[in-house]
Parts: C-alpha cells; sequence; structure tokens
C-alpha cells in the first residue's frame, strides 16, 4: 500500500483475523480490505452502510441490476477488481454472461432499454462528473421511474466512492490472474448475523476455513466484510469468487445462495458437515 | 425503496463533524475540493477528477510537507466523499428540474 498505516496500523483484532485470513489462503490480505478495516469507525463501517442500504435494500432494481450498474461504473473508474467481482456477481444473480457483454459494450448488449438508458446515464455521470435534465429525460423516456433514477444514484455514489481505494493502493486488480465465470463464483453470507465485531468475524473466517483445508479445491477467503455479511472466496490459482450480498431478507438473494451451495456440493467431495453449516447459517 | 440519506449524512458527520487525525478545516477543505494548500490541494483535486492516474511521486509530495500518514487518509478519504457526493447532488438537482417542468 502507498500508505504503510494501510498495511500495519490496523487494531490487535483486525490483525488477529488478518493472520487468519493469511494462514489458511496463503494469500495477501487484498488492498481493500485493508482499508476498509483501517480505523473502520471512520470510513469502512459507515461506508458499508451505505454500500448495503444501495446494493441490498429494497428497490425496483434486482440484485443483478444493481450489480451490473456496480460493475458498469467500477470499469470507467478503472477499478479492476470492482469490475470483476461485481460482474461476476451480477453474472450469477443473472444466470448467463449478459453482464460481461454489457460492461465491454452497452450499445449492443441487448439489455433492457430502461436498464440500458439508465446505465448511460450513469456513465456519463461517472465520466463527466455531471449531468443535465436531457440525461434525466432520456431516462424517464425510457421507462425509469423517479424510484429507480434515485436508487440507481444511489449505487454510483457508492461506487464512485468505493472505486478510489486503488488511490492508496499500489495497483488496481487483484494479486492474481482473474478469471470469473460464473459457474465458478459463488456467494455465502457470513456468520456475522450481528455484524460488526470481530469476534463475530473471526467466527465467520473459522467457518469460512472448514471449506478452505477441504482438499479439492482450495477455497480461499479473499475477503470478510463483516457489516455486508459477505465473504469473499477465491479458488487459486485462476478461479476467483466474489460475494456480496445478504441472504435475508431479500427473496431474489435465495437463488444465488442455492446456486452457490450447488457449487460447493459439485465441487466438495466430502462436504456434508460445511454444507449444513451453510445452510443453517443462512437459512 | 432504497434510500441512502441516512447512512450518507452519518458517513458525512463522521468524516467531517468528528474527531480526526487531521483537522476539521483541512478535512472540509479536501471534501469541497479547495486545498487545504499545495501540494496537497493538487492531491485532493486529482482524488475528484482523475482518481486513477494518482503517481506515487504525488503521495510522496503530500507526505513531505509534514503530513502523517493518518491524516492523508483522512484527506483523501475526504476528497473523495466529497466528489462523490458532489455527483450525486448534480444528478439529483437534474431530476428534480425535470420533475419541476
Amino acid at each position: 500500500m502507498r500508505l504503510t498505516i494501510l498495511d500495519r496500523g490496523h487494531g490487535f483484532g483486525t490483525k488477529a483475523l488478518f493472520a487468519l485470513i493469511r494462514a489458511a489462503s496463503r494469500q495477501k490480505i487484498l488492498d481493500v480490505v485493508k482499508l476498509v478495516e483501517y480505523r473502520p469507525d471512520f470510513y469502512g463501517d459507515p461506508m458499508s452502510k451505505v454500500t448495503q442500504e444501495a446494493m441490498r435494500g429494497a428497490s425496483s432494481w434486482s440484485v443483478g441490476d444493481r450489480e451490473l450498474m456496480a460493475a458498469f461504473i467500477s470499469k470507467i473508474n478503472q477499478c479492476e477488481f470492482c469490475t470483476k467481482a461485481h460482474s461476476a456477481v451480477a453474472d450469477l444473480a443473472y444466470g448467463n454472461k449478459k453482464v460481461s457483454a454489457v460492461v465491454c459494450d452497452l450499445e449492443s448488449s441487448g439489455i433492457d432499454e430502461t436498464l440500458r438508458a439508465t446505465l448511460l446515464m450513469l456513465g456519463k455521470l461517472t465520466r463527466e462528473h455531471s449531468v443535465d435534465v436531457d440525461d434525466m429525460r432520456a431516462v424517464i423516456a425510457a421507462g425509469a421511474s423517479l424510484q429507480q433514477i434515485e436508487d440507481a444514484l444511489a449505487v454510483c455514489f457508492s461506487f464512485t466512492l468505493s472505486d478510489v481505494w486503488p488511490i492508496l493502493s499500489a495497483s488496481r486488480c487483484l494479486p492474481h490472474r482473474l478469471s470469473m465465470p460464473a459457474r465458478n463464483t459463488f456467494s455465502r453470507a457470513a456468520t456475522t448475523e450481528k455484524g460488526g465485531c470481530w469476534p463475530a468475524r473471526l467466527c465467520g473466517s473459522i467457518n469460512a476455513n472448514r471449506l478452505v483445508t477441504r482438499p479439492k479445491p482450495r477455497l480461499v477467503p479473499i475477503c470478510v466484510h463483516a457489516d455486508w455479511n459477505s465473504t469473499a472466496w477465491a479458488r487459486e490459482p485462476t478461479e476467483v469468487a466474489m460475494s456480496v450480498f445478504r441472504t435475508d431478507p431479500l427473496n431474489d438473494a435465495q437463488p444465488m445462495l442455492n446456486e452457490c451451495l450447488g457449487f460447493i456440493r459439485e465441487s466438495t467431495d466430502n462436504q456434508g458437515a460445511d454444507l449444513r453449516t451453510g445452510q443453517s447459517e443462512t437459512s | 425503496m432504497a434510500n441512502i440519506e441516512q447512512a450518507r449524512k452519518a458517513l458525512l458527520r463522521r468524516v467531517l463533524e468528528r474527531k480526526g487525525s487531521a483537522s476539521q478545516s483541512d478535512r472540509k477543505a479536501a471534501f469541497d475540493k479547495r486545498g487545504p494548500a499545495e501540494p496537497v490541494s493538487q492531491l485532493v483535486d486529482k482524488v475528484a477528477r482523475s482518481a486513477p492516474g494518482i503517481t506515487d511521486e504525488e503521495i510522496n509530495r503530500v507526505r513531505q510537507t509534514g503530513l502523517s500518514e493518518v491524516q492523508i487518509f483522512e484527506i483523501v478519504v475526504c476528497a473523495a466523499i466529497g466528489q462523490a457526493c458532489r455527483q450525486y447532488e448534480v444528478a439529483k438537482a437534474a431530476l428534480e428540474a425535470v420533475l419541476r417542468h
């Protein structure tokens, strides 16, 4: 990290959590995690509440739509980590490769016109830092409601901010080569329903390790984020998975969870206890 | 419907009004993209305009002004939040203008 405090300035609990993740994963802690967990009372915790509301609060946009918006905004902001992570989650939510196509070429992606118009407006806002009434009229003409536009702006606010973390990092990408096919992307809520405190996060990591220590495949947590109740995972070296969702009370998150558990079932030789744990933690 | 206003205001209160390592005036100046002073203001401006282009040298120049890393961290965070807020508010204003007419 460009600031050494983001490497070494964390509290005891967070350092313990990082040590556990490093030991289990044999991977460095991601810079974005270091940033969010550094003095979380100042930035990480209040920012997570904004993001949680924008991405998982009630909205007529689906979780997949909002993840797509996040990926699209992150692409413009040149944040490779956020682009790939949120593309992967959106792909999973949609159940196809829609997101990659949209992020690469919005005009020819064949998505719903309302969503496309909204993304165009968000793209302009992100690139030019401004939009005008004509931009808004175009989105409304495409069928977006006032509330949908406000919800989309909430996502944009969150990711305009989230994408800034590379400023303090030496790089803008994951430490490994990335490949995020939907089938290899799965989500699993952490065990931190009460959220926030480091013992809860540690418990989440310990549970995570039950999966990590399975011989095939080796699954590694790359992020534990208490307020989001999320854990990100990777199956090294090239298959990376990212999770950012809360299983309750949103109905549209449940299919994602089922897909994840299905993936674990298919991929793990002797997984009974882990799957039971996963199901009970997220039911 | 998703409503980030409460959480957004709490974030602003925390970074701008409550205790920090950087002074409140420096944090507010970074948030408003008006300083505090060179070369910090240059960094703040770049956070707002073209964050991916920031270099190690620019961070190092700010470090050489005597600001601690904690203070730099807070100033960068405030600058980023300020930019996100300006964009958000410009877009909301455009939307409200459409609704008024």
